[in-house]
């Protein structure tokens, strides 16, 4: 048989399957939603391509600023001046998260009774762990710093005089202006906590990336309410692709499912982490197994099944973890071959 | 919120054709993009639904191939139909994304995801249960091509496309369609008639020719 024969009876089988087969076609208000949804789609990408960093013109700037002699209290960032920071805690936020995943992996399949705190450093040690000063792990704008703002001298002298807290505000100050404040100011808040709010507070009006970021950090480690939720999802979605918005939702969604008990929210921020995690290059496999986890416990069985059979996919191995096991039992999602 | 919406209400109101639009819409015009998009929505959602597997995952395919078309627009030259370009682009998307995030999932690959339709009134369980086989087991034939035969007979057989177009769209030659194709159609001929769950169609078929079924 050749494959310009007439139609046989394989093609009138094929063709009624085809005619089965043909799926529906969306309805108007579905075509109008996803309309709207790619209304906002196109927006974030209006807003992504407003940010991108173009070298040619930071490199004429510097060039003119050195040309001029202009040295003192100039700091030249981004085209966009709250573009995240490179080389400070989102670097080590990204390299930190591969090393989360395991611990995250290891979480039980019900609701730990482990110290809420405890499960946020599991998540995310790096959140307490001094931020060493990294190379960017991917393509970022890179700021040029031609001089400090000042704060650098003033913080040293509060600090020498013991006034941690005089510190901590000085920083959050800094950080309004300057994103290389952040890594000083988690390091001057871990000497200082009581000021966290004071902080926390003096950044919510900033829509810097690095502003946004350390409030959510905070907020997840100090607080640990809706209000540290908000912060973290408003820092997510002005900032989806900086480093650090990732691992940070997972953090969210962790705090929501054991502090909050608010199931619902968690399984938002472990799905908000999984579409996150491409922008950030990493895996989003620890994300999928803890909304299928969450997804167990609110009952919603056939969904968390998905999950954790993608999970299986993509982990075949960590069907070993007894973990992974017991919910597989809960669930009934066999051992993929 | 954007201050320049998708204009969808006006999609219906208004009918220039594609070359118009994206003409418009090369020069920045989101009003016409959203006329592009209300207009071949529907036939991209049917086809991504075909290459993937679950709903949420062809929404994010579809909405990424508009994002690329509109993004790419200024390197649209006109050279093939619109239709055809972006038909191209939905394949890549579909295909791409599997490749690079390992998140999408292809037809029969996945678990069976509960389906919209479920849940709307009047449905008997009987009927929402025969439903979801039937899709099941519509998956799991299409499951078996290879994703070269899916892609040719998706676009041949479901699409309506002709084999020319389908080249088009490919790349390759006419021949090629039609010889995956061909191919195509007897394996999803062969997996029908092995599916227990696709004996209605045999059934149905036999019963339009006159042939008597036990």
């Amino acid at each position: 048989m050749t494959p310009h024969e007439p139609p046989n009876d394989d093609e009138a089988v094929a063709g009624a399957f085809a005619e089965a087969a043909r799926p529906r076609v969306p309805t108007r208000f579905e075509t109008a939603r996803a309309g709207r949804d790619l209304e906002v789609a196109l927006d974030r990408l209006a807003q992504r391509q407003r940010r991108t960093w173009r070298p040619s013109v930071v490199a004429a700037a510097v060039a003119l600023a050195g040309g001029l002699g202009v040295v003192a209290g100039v700091t030249l960032t981004a085209t966009n001046t709250g573009a995240p920071a490179p080389a400070g805690d989102g670097a080590a936020l990204v390299r930190a998260d591969a090393a989360a995943a395991p611990a995250a992996m290891a979480a039980p399949a019900v609701a730990p009774v482990a110290p809420v705190a405890a499960q946020v450093l599991a998540v995310a040690p790096e959140l307490v762990a001094a931020s060493p000063v990294a190379p960017a792990p991917r393509e970022a704008p890179t700021p040029v710093r031609r001089a400090d703002a000042g704060w650098r001298a003033a913080v040293a002298s509060l600090e020498a005089a013991g006034d941690a807290r005089g510190a901590a505000r000085t920083l959050a100050t800094a950080l309004m202006t300057d994103d290389a404040a952040a890594a000083p100011l988690m390091a001057a808040l871990r000497r200082a906590p009581a000021v966290a709010d004071d902080v926390e507070r003096a950044l919510a009006g900033s829509r810097r990336a690095e502003a946004m970021r350390v409030r959510c950090e905070l907020g997840l480690l100090y607080r640990r309410d809706r209000s540290a939720l908000e912060a973290c999802r408003a820092f997510a979605q002005q900032w989806p692709e900086h480093p650090g918005a990732r691992v940070l939702s997972f953090a969210a969604g962790r705090v929501a499912e054991d502090e909050l008990g608010d199931l619902a929210a968690a399984e938002a921020e472990y799905g908000r982490a999984m579409l996150l995690a491409p922008l950030a290059g990493l895996p989003s496999t620890d994300a999928l197994l803890a909304r299928a986890r969450v997804r167990a416990a609110r009952g919603v069985l056939d969904e968390a099944r998905a999950d954790l059979r993608l999970y299986l996919h993509q982990e075949p191995a960590a069907a070993d973890d007894p973990a992974v096991r017991a919910l597989m039992v809960r669930l009934g999602v066999e051992r993929q071959r | 919120m954007s201050q320049r919406p998708l204009a969808l209400s006006t999609a219906a109101r208004a009918a220039p054709d594609d070359e118009a639009l994206v003409a418009r819409a090369r020069a920045g015009d989101r009003a016409a993009f959203g006329q592009l998009f209300t207009r071949h929505h529907g036939r991209v959602t049917a086809m991504c639904t075909r290459l993937l597997a679950d709903r949420s995952r062809v929404d994010d395919a579809v909405q990424q191939t508009f994002l690329e078309a509109w993004r790419c627009l200024a390197r649209f030259e006109g050279r093939a139909r619109f239709t055809t370009w972006l038909t191209r682009i939905a394949i890549h998307t579909c295909f791409g994304l599997r490749r690079r995030l390992a998140r999408l999932v292809f037809v029969g690959d996945g678990p069976l995801e509960p389906l919209c339709e479920v849940e709307e009134a009047g449905r008997t369980p009987e009927q929402v249960a025969l439903t979801r086989a039937r899709e099941h087991a519509i998956r799991e034939v299409l499951a078996s091509l290879s994703p070269k035969k899916r892609t040719v007979f998706v676009l041949a057989d479901l699409e309506g496309m002709t084999s020319p177009e389908v080249a088009e769209v490919l790349g390759v030659p006419d021949a090629t369609v039609r010889t995956r194709l061909f191919h195509a159609r007897r394996e999803v001929a062969a997996a029908v008639r092995a599916h227990p769950g696709l004996s209605d169609l045999l059934e149905a078929r036999g019963q339009a020719r006159g042939e008597v079924t036990a």
